[in-house]
């Protein structure tokens, strides 16, 4: 429930931003110059403001589609993400973005219009090679959908535009805007798990694993492509059970033609986020478990790494051909 | 909790409410204190407000303390005895915006709130006006949390009522008629603070743990830390004490410590 709504006065007439104001009459409206004065400003306490986070509104003028290397593709040679919303609905444990982000508010930029403008671009600069986009990394590309309208923008764009390939990457249940569309066959949506004893240690406010496994099969039965991200692996009692268990629930009812491609990435997050990320939770059991500091990346220890990795490898080549898995490096935030 | 006031009758209704006593020793500012709540009486204008939080920030112990400035305020459309908590600060003379962070659930309203250098007679927008909320605000987020920094404020004048037609007793009765929102504000702000601030217990223990042995600084960094992990993964106290006792120096201790620890590393 959105009770506080900041908006730069810059976009205030912004039809997206009238469009907010309409839809949330009782939301306090209050203005202000960038949204940088209200999310970034030092001595601000992530886990209070997480309770009850406001949305910002605002205007990206700044860079907004990154490159990303291809170590975290799922096979594309060109890999990017944009990010029209920074932070989540949910509150995983293990999220990089809350030792990344000052601030627990939702910050949304109204001009998608931009965002489309950019991505186009890219993807017209290199029109024979397929160039990926990935909308999930500084939050849940479907978590609040209902409040950003954001797949119901960009979806038939996409659809339109067959060379841009884009991963829609979350833990939501909330497929209702692509189950509108006909399915597009450079669109994957990525559920993102751990296993379900996991789930309910860790993440908190995300969906039961069952009903993601739910609403991924009927995506998939509809003839959407869809991912598995087992992303970050978490170091845990009865290990190789619980991951098996996992694997074979999200698997066994899957059309496998409808399964794009599964990744693979161990817990890791830059140590100074880490650190931050620890001192807003210091009782949490992850953060006491065999973690060690390589190269200014908070990860479990070289071989405990290795050898879940391995396990989860393992298991998973059991299900799936080795082309559709991937490994990945990114930080541990993954919707 | 810290409450910054600026009149003894702003004071008055807090003062009774919390049960708060005149502090006897000699401050800069009037003081009022019980075991858990301390008041100071600024007086007017940005200048006494930041000295009066910087004097409150000097004397805290807690690593995150609660700051509340409370008071009346004129307000270019609320009506008189309207109460509300500010959402974004702003000042006629500095250039820094301050948005305290919206996390008290209540019905209590909301409204931006301009700090003035002279009393405003003309209230030329919809907000509120005060003359010491900026200062309080910048002067407190040097040493809290914002989330706990929160500016409650009860509209004393407005376009139909002046100032002038206010007197010191009106004042009283206008701000203990919020009582309780504010005192809704003090609950929340309350439990906010103990959810973030470590707990008198684990002070106590590491104090306990600290004496065993003769441990350098680096040492007990080391230990705070093995502590806060023993603690995550529910081990027992007595098993930690035991331990660090049965080693012959502090680096064996530290050892015994980190074996007991190794085996419980790992998520349930
Ligand atoms: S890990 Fe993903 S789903 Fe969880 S809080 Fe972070 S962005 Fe949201």
């Amino acid at each position: 429930m959105i009770d506080q709504i900041y908006f730069e006065e810059e976009i205030e007439d912004h039809p997206r931003t009238q469009e907010f104001f309409a839809r949330f009459p009782k939301a306090t409206l209050t203005p202000c110059l960038h949204y940088k004065e209200v999310f970034n400003p030092v001595g601000q306490n992530f886990r209070l403001q997480k309770q009850k986070p406001g949305l910002i509104l605002a205007k990206q003028n700044g860079k907004r589609i990154q490159s990303i290397p291809e170590s975290y593709g799922i096979g594309g040679k060109q890999n990017f993400y944009f990010s029209h919303l920074l932070n989540c609905l949910y509150d995983c444990r293990y999220c990089f973005l809350q030792g990344m982000y000052p601030s627990a508010h939702y910050v949304l930029f109204v001009n998608y219009e931009e965002f489309w403008d950019d991505i186009f671009e890219k993807t017209s600069q290199s029109s024979e090679i397929p160039t990926w986009f990935f909308s999930g990394y500084d939050c849940d590309s479907l978590a609040m959908e209902s409040t950003t309208r954001f797949v119901e923008f960009f979806l038939p764009l996409f659809a339109k535009n067959r060379n841009a390939h884009l991963e829609l990457r979350t833990k939501s249940v909330n497929i209702r805007t692509l189950k509108k569309y006909s399915p597009s066959p450079n669109i994957v949506t990525a559920f993102s798990f751990t296993p379900e004893e996991i789930s309910e240690q860790l993440e908190n406010g995300v969906p039961k694993v069952k009903s993601r496994i739910k609403a991924m099969l009927e995506l998939a039965r509809q003839g959407w492509l869809v991912g598995i991200r087992i992303d970050p692996v978490i170091d845990c009692i009865d290990f190789e059970n619980r991951y098996a268990k996992l694997f074979n629930q999200l698997i066994k009812d899957l059309p496998l033609p409808s399964l794009h491609s599964v990744s693979l990435g161990s817990f890791r997050m830059p140590t100074s986020f880490f650190r931050r990320i620890e001192k807003l939770y210091p009782h949490e059991p992850l953060f006491a478990g065999k973690l060690t500091n390589k190269n200014n990346s908070t990860t479990y220890l070289p071989e405990l790494e290795h050898n879940r990795l391995q396990v989860c490898k393992k298991l998973l080549l059991d299900l799936l051909p080795q082309e559709k898995l991937f490994l990945c490096e990114m930080n541990s935030s993954s919707p | 909790m810290n409450f910054v006031v600026a009149l003894p009758t702003e004071a008055k209704p807090i003062v009774e409410a919390f049960g708060l006593k005149k502090y006897s020793q000699k401050t800069p500012f009037p003081m009022y204190k019980n075991d858990l709540h301390t008041l100071v009486i600024s007086g007017v204008g940005k200048n006494r407000a930041s000295s009066a939080t910087g004097y409150l920030l000097g004397r805290n112990q807690s690593t995150c303390p609660v700051f509340l400035n409370f008071g009346i305020a004129g307000h270019g459309s609320l009506p008189l005895g309207s109460a509300f908590l500010a959402t974004r600060i702003i000042s006629d003379q500095e250039s820094e915006n301050y948005y305290p962070p919206q996390i008290i659930s209540s019905r209590i309203r909301k409204s931006p709130l301009c700090s003035v250098s002279k009393p405003v007679t003309d209230y030329p927008e919809e907000i509120g006006y005060d003359m010491e909320a900026h200062a309080f605000f910048a002067t407190a987020c040097l040493g809290t949390t914002r989330e706990l920094i929160q500016v409650f404020k009860v509209v004393s004048d407005n376009p139909n009522h002046s100032i002038a037609q206010i007197d010191g007793d009106q004042i009283t009765q206008l701000i203990a008629g919020s009582l309780p929102d504010f005192q809704t504000i003090c609950g929340q702000l309350q439990s906010m603070e103990k959810e973030i601030n470590p707990k008198s217990e684990e002070i106590e223990f590491k104090t306990i743990g600290y004496s065993i042995h003769p441990f350098s600084q680096t040492q007990r960094h080391l230990l705070d830390r093995l502590f806060r992990h023993a603690h995550s993964l529910a081990i027992d106290q007595s098993i930690i004490l035991a331990g660090l006792r049965s080693g012959k120096s502090a680096k064996e201790a530290i050892r015994n410590l980190e074996k007991i620890l190794e085996p419980h590393r790992v998520i349930k």
